[in-house]
């Protein structure tokens, strides 16, 4: 009966994706209609151009057409898989974020899994020795972590490992062959799962705490059952739940991460793109990617939604207070 | 009939005054104080920032210039103490205008509830399903950049994390019979709004203070790192990492000084934002 | 009920001098402070005392599951003739659950919420059985062992604890603590936070397992009554001390400790109206400002100077019956005296008359649906009607669920109801019936509520938040200090208490100042919605005193909401008895408790303790 539930809930979820993309979309081309000088001077950039060429241009663009149209010809467009062209590079948006997404994904990936591994365990085992030397020293040093910039990280592992120590290499993706790509994602993974890692466990030890703290842990201790039980069954489970909802947030602040370590360590993904595009106005970018981040995190969100229902039997339940 | 007196509970300045804080909160309250003072008096202190000398650039640090001179030959130091000005002003007024405006709109929306809350959730639920700190890029980079253009878009986004989480604690303390009490007793709306749920809430809203503040101070820095920011040229921490990232080996300092003066800045009002919340939700019912 | 000492000599657990102390930055406080206790094999002990006893944390001494900061600093405890404090961690903690149980006190907190019913069960199975045992096995036992704490129904083994009622919770933990089959069981407050039917199932539920099994057992409780019924031996704890211990029946006849005297004469009988209600003045102190001298001198009304010098030592006044009093042989014929007199029945009170035909409030049919969203609804109330006539005090007795709490907001005006009316007799001067949502109601009727911990704003100082309701009716603010100290003297506090915030203030202190803002609008009907429950027991009936009393001096109407009868035994005159939304029985208030005659009401009664 629950998995039924749980069905349909994913089903409504996914449903609801739509209308809220939809406003994302209405919201960014709205944005960037706001831009000083109009997105012809964005076009333009500063280039000698005549009258004709002008006319041209916003011809090609559709720029001399009501808001209404342009957005509704940009609409059309994209439910075709045709997200315009660079102002810049004249590039198909669609294929430069097809050729960048993968490495994003991955990045992402790394920064993840590195923040889990570290930010659970470390977390966890805080928890247990509350108050201790080593409690404090992993908090103060979450504190710092959580309060570093990413960008600033990313310089100071630059000078690290560009001028003292030789481990990794520090720019772009290597020789294009997958394993090197990997290998070049390293640095900047890790310089991405910092944030994360400090939250994860920020959250995780104050759940841990709270858990311990409880009544029905205290009750299957008085019970004689083993520790690694306890912590595991009664207090790691339960305490996960708060992680759980703090994902979403970890979801979209990796994306910002991304970037800025994109940027700094040269990596040709989505989020240089970004910075790219920023710089230069290119409006067709700026408006393709927001849309596919959009769309990423309500993705993100409905699994984040559809775990935390599997794993908390609460959730999926009517129950009708007695 | 012997009375027992308990401790008289006092107002948060006097706690903070009484009880000496540890030895890292110390530390935090000093540096902020050290660097408001240098917000003000830094010139004096350091020279100018903006004296370029192309002989001498990007040198290490030495007895001239203590950290060194940045590319385009300005002493770092002097320009790490001029940008404290925009390293502080900038968080100050985007955590205020969070404290402000979520009071109002979290407390109204939390007490009175219905139609008012709902509007005001929906708008808040939107904004924060934006992944922030990209829209703000792309929103002021699209409205022409600037400092001020910063400042303004970080407000609103600030805001809207501020009212969620007021909003939460003003339904919380409306659950409680002592708010029930004084309906019934005729208090008026406003009244309780004002005299009773904000001084109850307000410890949240001194730990989001401390939090937004250090939250903007390392967005206004990104987005000043992407050029985004100040006009090129004014000290600014964010920016200064930028600009001397091609530098990085010749004179690191001229990139990192900056970056650790964001991090220590960022974590001293860390600190003291969450100390502060400690003390001020420090147990207030004493059963026996 | 058997209260012969088993004849088998040799206490299966022994407590010598045992002192817990809590280690603080600020130094070591006392807990506990020299404990002697005994429990034979099959015996059941009943450890009594007030917050501030130390009860909970001597049976998390035994239990070996002390809070962090909290150490044994003196004494031994011994369980079957082992040692168990010269044990190491792991061997002590082979005792827990094998040996010696202990069980929570909120059963809505003691489970698992992410597990099922029969899982809490099974596990305990798995940990004590030498050999694997499958999943079938193990539902078939759990399914056998829920009933024996009397779950029949078998499809509550896969049920999540979020699913099941508190009483089932509670059965649902005792079956998991006995999973083990341990030989010692503490229970600590088991019935506490249930319903007294429930409670009383419970207790039964608790005494039939120890039976069967031939378990001991110490149950842990505030509540004299319940310790009597069920125990074979009390002991009786006061700030860190054992002050009296003896078997039941002698202590409930012959308490022989002033405090124990008192304990027992505030806690209300619900047998008879007392014409006095007797309460302990004070407040419990900690142990360590009282640890040179009878811990309870301070509060005693016997005290001489010897008990104040120096700390006396629990000696046997007769054959197993010790008292730490030194001056009971003295003082013991007064005991006696003061108890039958304040047992004595008292007069019906005489309700004054009035002229006018309005009732105070009339209740006609109400109801009052709940949506709880989904489209499921609550039906709290299914069509009340009651009458309370000016200067009645009625009783509204009922358990969670009977709607009685929804009716007493409706007559303030903190829910409308769904249907049916509401009227309240106007100040004298208007003919015209206000209806509780009206402005000119809240000089009508006001409120007090249960939970003196947060029914006062902890940020506003005490003559502040009697003065606020004064002031919204226009009064300057020099008038509404001089009525705030009105108010605060006709509680009985200090004047000194409206410069302090409540967090200085005890409950039963913060109670007597929500009543004291209740009364600032000058009201003619007081809502007292379970106004002692929260309260400790000698606190109770300091405050049911303060009620009979501003009721004669300010002529008021009470409506006395509660699920306690004792209470309602001897503060009210009428009663109304409540069940899932309907009155079942009405009437004087010695009539229905000596004899009721809806089935409802008569399970109530046998319910009560003692």
């Amino acid at each position: 009966m629950r998995n039924r539930n749980l069905g349909r809930y994913a089903v409504r979820r996914l449903l609801m994706l739509i209308p809220i993309a939809f406003l994302i979309s209405v919201v960014v081309f709205l944005l960037t209609s706001l831009v000083p000088g109009g997105a012809v001077a964005a076009l333009i950039e500063g280039r000698p151009t005549s009258q004709g060429t002008v006319e041209a241009l916003k011809a090609k663009y559709h720029l001399d057409e009501p808001l209404i149209t342009q957005y509704w010809i940009w609409l059309k467009g994209v439910l075709q898989g045709d997200f315009g062209r660079s102002f810049q590079s004249s590039q198909l948006v669609m294929d430069s974020i097809r050729s960048r997404i993968g490495l994003t994904i991955w990045l992402n990936a790394i920064g993840l899994s590195i923040a889990l591994v570290i930010g659970v365990p470390l977390g966890t085992w805080a928890a247990m020795r509350r108050g201790s030397s080593q409690d404090r020293t992993i908090v103060g040093a979450s504190i710092f972590a959580s309060s570093t910039p990413s960008f600033v990280v990313a310089l100071g592992f630059l000078w690290l490992f560009g001028q003292k120590l030789d481990w990794f290499p520090l720019y772009g993706v290597g020789d294009g062959s997958f394993r090197d790509q990997m290998w070049h994602l390293v640095l900047p993974g890790i310089v991405m799962a910092i944030t994360p890692t400090a939250l994860i466990l920020k959250i995780t030890r104050a759940s841990m705490l709270d858990q311990i703290d409880q009544d029905h842990i205290a009750f299957a201790r008085a019970r004689g059952l083993r520790e690694r039980r306890v912590i595991f069954v009664y207090g790691l489970r339960n305490a996960l739940i708060p992680v759980l909802t703090a994902a979403g947030l970890i979801f979209v602040g990796l994306l910002t991460g991304t970037v800025f370590v994109e940027f700094v360590f040269g990596l040709p993904g989505l989020g240089a793109l970004l910075v790219i595009a920023v710089k230069n106005s290119d409006i067709p970018v700026i408006q393709g990617l927001v849309l596919v981040v959009g769309v990423w995190i309500s993705v993100a969100n409905l699994l984040v939604d559809l775990s935390y229902a599997a794993v908390d039997p609460r959730v999926t339940f009517r129950k009708v207070s007695d | 009939m012997t009375v027992h007196t308990k401790d008289q509970p006092v107002s948060l300045a006097r706690r903070v005054v009484r009880s000496r804080p540890p030895f890292s909160i110390m530390v935090a309250f000093s540096f902020v104080a050290a660097v408001l003072v240098i917000s003000v008096v830094g010139q004096a202190l350091a020279g100018s920032a903006n004296i370029q000398d192309l002989a001498s650039v990007a040198n290490p640090a030495s007895g001239d210039h203590w950290l060194g001179t940045d590319r385009l030959g300005r002493d770092v130091l002097a320009r790490v103490f001029a940008g404290t000005r925009t390293a502080v002003i900038g968080p100050l007024i985007i955590a205020s205008s969070g404290l402000v405006l979520s009071s109002i709109f979290g407390i109204a929306a939390g007490y009175i509830g219905g139609g008012l809350d709902s509007t005001i959730m929906r708008t808040v639920d939107f904004f924060i399903a934006l992944p922030g700190l990209l829209v703000a890029i792309v929103a002021v980079s699209v409205l022409g950049g600037g400092y001020g253009m910063a400042i303004i878009v970080l407000s609103i986004f600030n805001v809207q994390g501020d009212i969620r989480i007021v909003r939460g604690a003003a339904i919380e303390q409306k659950g409680l019979p002592y708010i029930e009490a004084l309906r019934s007793l005729g208090v008026k709306r406003l009244r309780i709004m004002w005299r009773h749920m904000l001084p109850n809430v307000s410890p949240v809203l001194v730990a989001d203070f401390a939090i937004d503040f250090a939250l903007s101070l390392v967005a206004l820095a990104g987005l000043s790192f992407l050029g985004l920011g100040s006009q090129p040229g004014t000290p600014e921490w964010g920016g200064m990492l930028a600009v001397n990232q091609a530098i990085l080996f010749s004179n690191p300092l001229a990139s990192l000084a900056p970056g650790f003066a964001i991090i220590l800045l960022a974590v001293s009002v860390n600190l003291i934002g969450d100390w502060l919340y400690d003390k001020y939700t420090a147990p207030d019912r004493v059963r026996n | 009920m058997d209260h012969e000492r088993p004849t088998e000599f040799e206490p299966l657990l022994q407590v010598r001098d045992l002192s817990v102390v809590y280690n603080s930055r600020k130094g070591a406080a006392t807990i506990l402070s020299d404990i002697n206790l005994e429990v034979g094999k099959g015996e059941t002990i009943g450890i009594v005392g007030e917050s501030g006893s130390g009860k909970s944390i001597l049976s998390k001494a035994v239990a070996d599951l002390l809070p962090p900061g909290v150490v044994v600093s003196g004494g031994g405890i011994h369980h079957d003739g082992t040692s168990l404090l010269d044990l190491d961690r792991k061997a002590r903690a082979a005792y827990r659950g094998e040996r010696i149980t202990l069980m929570y006190q909120d059963p809505f907190t003691m489970l698992n919420p992410l597990m099922r019913a029969g899982t809490h069960i099974v596990e305990g199975l798995r940990r004590s059985s030498p050999t694997r045992i499958s999943k079938a096995e193990g539902k078939e036992e759990a399914i056998r062992r829920l009933a024996e704490v009397g779950i029949t129904d078998k499809d509550v083994v896969d049920r999540y604890t979020f699913e099941l009622s508190g009483g089932m919770r509670q059965r649902v933990a005792l079956a998991a603590a006995l999973a083990r089959d341990p030989d010692l069981l503490i229970a600590d407050e088991p019935s506490t936070a249930l319903d007294v039917t429930t409670q009383a199932e419970i207790l039964k539920l608790l005494s039939r397992a120890q039976q069967a099994r031939g378990m001991s057992l110490v149950l842990i409780t505030h509540d004299l009554r319940v310790a009597f019924s069920v125990c074979d031996r009390v002991y009786v704890l006061y700030a860190g001390s054992v002050l009296e211990v003896g078997k039941a029946p002698m202590l409930q006849a012959q308490p022989r400790h002033p405090y124990t005297h008192g304990l027992l004469l505030s806690e209300p009988t619900a047998k008879s109206r007392q014409a006095k209600l007797i309460s302990i003045e004070g407040t419990v102190p900690r142990p360590d400002e009282v640890s040179d001298q009878c811990g309870f001198a301070p509060r005693c009304r016997w005290a001489a100077d010897a008990c104040r010098s120096e700390r006396p030592i629990l000696a046997e006044y007769e054959h197993e019956h010790l008292s730490r009093c030194i001056r009971i042989t003295a003082i013991a014929e007064e005991m006696r005296t003061e108890r039958a007199s304040a047992l004595a029945p008292a007069e019906p009170r005489r309700v004054p008359k009035t002229n006018d035909d309005i009732a105070m409030v009339s209740i006609v049919d109400v109801h009052k649906t709940f949506a709880t969203g989904k489209g499921a609804a609550v039906k709290a109330l299914r069509g009340v009607s009651l009458e309370v006539a000016r200067g009645d005090t009625v009783g509204l007795v009922g358990e969670s669920g009977s709607g009685k709490t929804t009716l007493g907001r409706c007559v303030v005006g903190l829910d409308t109801p769904t249907q049916g009316q509401i009227l309240l007799a106007p100040k004298s001067g208007s003919e015209v019936p206000l209806k509780p949502t009206d402005g000119a109601a809240r000089r009508v009727v006001q409120i007090v509520f249960q939970d003196p911990y947060s029914s006062l704003d902890p940020r506003q100082k005490v003559g502040s938040a009697l003065m606020e309701p004064i002031m919204t009716l226009g009064l300057s603010r020099s008038d509404a200090y001089d009525r705030a100290e009105e108010l605060i003297d006709a509680v009985g506090l200090p004047r000194e208490y409206l410069k302090r915030h409540p967090a200085s203030l005890s409950g039963g202190e913060r109670q007597r100042i929500a009543i004291a803002r209740a009364l600032s609008l000058e009201p003619d009907l007081l809502v007292c919605d379970e106004p002692v429950s929260a309260l400790d027991v000698s606190v109770q009936a300091q405050i049911l005193k303060l009620f009979r009393e501003l009721r004669e001096r300010l002529n008021l109407s009470l409506l006395f909401i509660t699920h306690d009868l004792a209470v309602v035994r001897q503060v009210t005159d009428t009663v109304h008895i409540l069940h899932q939304g309907l009155i079942v029985e009405s009437g004087e208030v010695g009539k229905v408790m000596d004899s009721p005659t809806h089935p409802y009401t008569k399970r109530l009664i046998a319910s009560i303790p003692g």
